[in-house]
């Protein structure tokens, strides 16, 4: 997680000093001494040659004194590696903030995260940390499969660790 | 008269030529089976999901009670089967079950009862070492069974 956090911070360094050289974005303005704002921004990151995560957004903004990076009507891909198993978070996401000390990040997903073997997760807002993987929602929350639906409140949960723990309103519906 | 009515139909019906046939005793019940209970965790890398404290299942009029329900999905997301531990109590109709163990296979709509199982049908009772409930055909197979069968004058026979 730490290089997810220097590859963005070098993202912004680099955008920086291309705005210095005349060469920036179209669609870059950089406010006052430390707040840069980024349109229609696509952002990759590779680890070892291979892509780890993706980050699309129609606007993104950094506040260099507070670390916060916010971010909207975008899409986030982060592949999951623990072990053996690997997985695949897919965020549609209207709003998200993120903070590039802290890891922690409130989003409020699209449609809900999708997990490659065919789980989804609907939720409304979501808090988590990115560094060590903790996930929250306060409204009711949905995970679908092929022929099951499970939802409820009271959700908390390891998007690294992939377990997740309701504790209200339990309701769950499997098909044939 | 309306009871008079009633026999004249059955007897009409048990003598028509498909009644009783295999094919029409099975019938699929494509209704859901419906979950509540107070926690659930879901272990992705396991394709699991655990759900405890007053756990209720019911599909169409059955219902199972259990203090602990696993159901195990494929990696297409699919539910294949769940496993029900701890007081479990199977309950459809004037049929009763119970068992420590209980194992429902989704495709099959079969409930195979291990960990001394029970079963009663109205008056006559069960024991044996497995339980199969055949949901889909109302089938129950028991295992090693000892029974208690309650006869019309009013004795049991073991």
């Amino acid at each position: 997680m730490k290089k997810s956090l220097t590859a963005i911070l070098l993202f912004c360094l680099l955008s920086a000093l291309l705005s210095c050289n005349g060469k920036s974005a179209p669609n870059e303005r950089i406010r006052g001494k430390n707040r840069i704002e980024l349109e229609d921004i696509k952002m990759k990151e590779f680890r070892d040659g291979e892509p780890v995560s993706e980050l699309r957004a129609s606007y993104l903004s950094l506040d260099r004194d507070s670390s916060e990076l916010l971010a909207s009507g975008g899409n986030l891909v982060y592949n999951i590696k623990s072990g053996k198993f690997s997985d695949r978070l897919d965020i549609g996401f209207i709003k998200g903030s993120y903070n590039l000390v802290s890891g922690k990040m409130h989003m409020l997903p699209k449609k809900g995260l999708l997990l490659e073997n065919n789980i989804s997760l609907f939720s409304g807002e979501i808090e988590c940390n990115l560094t060590d993987g903790f996930v929250k929602a306060y409204e009711t929350v949905r995970i679908g499969g092929s022929n099951f639906e499970f939802e409820g409140n009271g959700f908390s949960g390891n998007i690294r660790e992939q377990t997740f723990v309701f504790d209200e309103g339990i309701k769950a519906r499997i098909f044939r | 008269m309306m009871s008079l009515f009633k026999v004249l139909l059955s007897v009409l019906i048990l003598q028509s030529p498909d009644a009783g046939s295999l094919k029409d005793q099975i019938r699929e019940d494509k209704s859901p089976v419906e979950i509540k209970a107070k926690k659930l965790k879901i272990e992705n890398k396991n394709r699991k999901a655990t759900f405890s404290e007053d756990v209720i299942a019911v599909r169409s009029d059955m219902k199972m009670t259990c203090n602990q329900l696993t159901a195990y999905y494929t990696e297409n997301g699919n539910v294949d089967r769940f496993e029900c531990t701890g007081n479990v109590v199977l309950k459809k109709g004037e049929k009763n079950a119970t068992s420590d163990k209980a194992l429902y296979d989704n495709a099959k709509s079969l409930v195979t009862m291990t960990g001394n199982p029970y079963y009663s049908d109205g008056d006559n009772r069960f024991w044996g070492e497995i339980v199969e409930y055949d949901l889909d055909r109302d089938e129950v197979n028991v295992k090693n069974i000892k029974a208690v069968i309650k006869i019309k004058d009013g004795g049991d026979k073991k």
